[in-house]
């Protein structure tokens, strides 16, 4: 997967961002100039659906 | 791993706040000075306020006021608005926000270039503006 930054700009002022095939902590890294030349970061999600799993109650046990 | 962040946009860099402007329909029509300078209202009076970037009132509605953005210390712009051009002209928090938005589409390519990214912008449905960087 190409590495891409998707940011989103939202009509009050507020924007997403989002990085996407970056590998380890390059993705920091990478975003951070954005940020920076932004404003004030608000919030901030990792997003771990690439290696979480699921434990259903038959016990088997599902990759998202 | 990737991440998702949240940023609320503050108004810092003087040509991509010129830019942004441009794009709200005053494209040639904001005044830039090193030196803040004062604002007027409606009748011709000068006002209190002064700003270093200023769209005079004939070009923001009728019986409008200056429009002004000053630069604080910490570098950002303050903008000054009249209670009145909120409340009649509509160049009210919303419009703010929407300032803001294109402001941050201008700044963000800015940087971006720099870096070496590839820049795609969309507009969506919602109001939303959708920047694709790819290098």
């Amino acid at each position: 997967m190409s590495e891409e930054i998707v940011l989103e700009f939202w009509e009050d002022g507020q924007v997403n961002l989002e990085g996407k095939g970056f590998k380890g902590k390059a993705c920091f890294k990478e975003m951070q100039f954005l940020k920076d030349a932004l404003g004030v970061e608000t919030s901030f999600t990792k997003k771990q659906e690439f290696y979480q799993t699921e434990v259903k109650r038959d016990g088997k046990v599902k990759a998202k | 791993m990737s991440h998702y962040s949240e940023v609320v946009i503050e108004l810092t860099d003087e040509g991509c706040l010129v830019a942004a402007l441009s794009r709200l329909g005053f494209k040639g029509k904001v005044e830039v000075h090193r030196v803040a300078q004062p604002l007027y209202g409606y009748q011709g009076d000068m006002r209190g306020q002064k700003a270093h970037i200023i769209i005079r009132r004939e070009h923001v509605g009728r019986a409008a006021n200056d429009l002004g953005f000053e630069r604080q210390a910490d570098g950002k712009y303050r903008g000054w608005v009249s209670e009145y051009d909120q409340k009649y002209n509509k160049y009210d928090d919303a419009w703010m926000g929407k300032l803001k938005q294109a402001y941050g589409v201008e700044k963000a390519r800015a940087e971006a270039k720099k870096k070496g990214y590839r820049v795609s912008e969309q507009k969506l449905n919602d109001g939303r503006v959708r920047l694709v960087l790819r290098r």
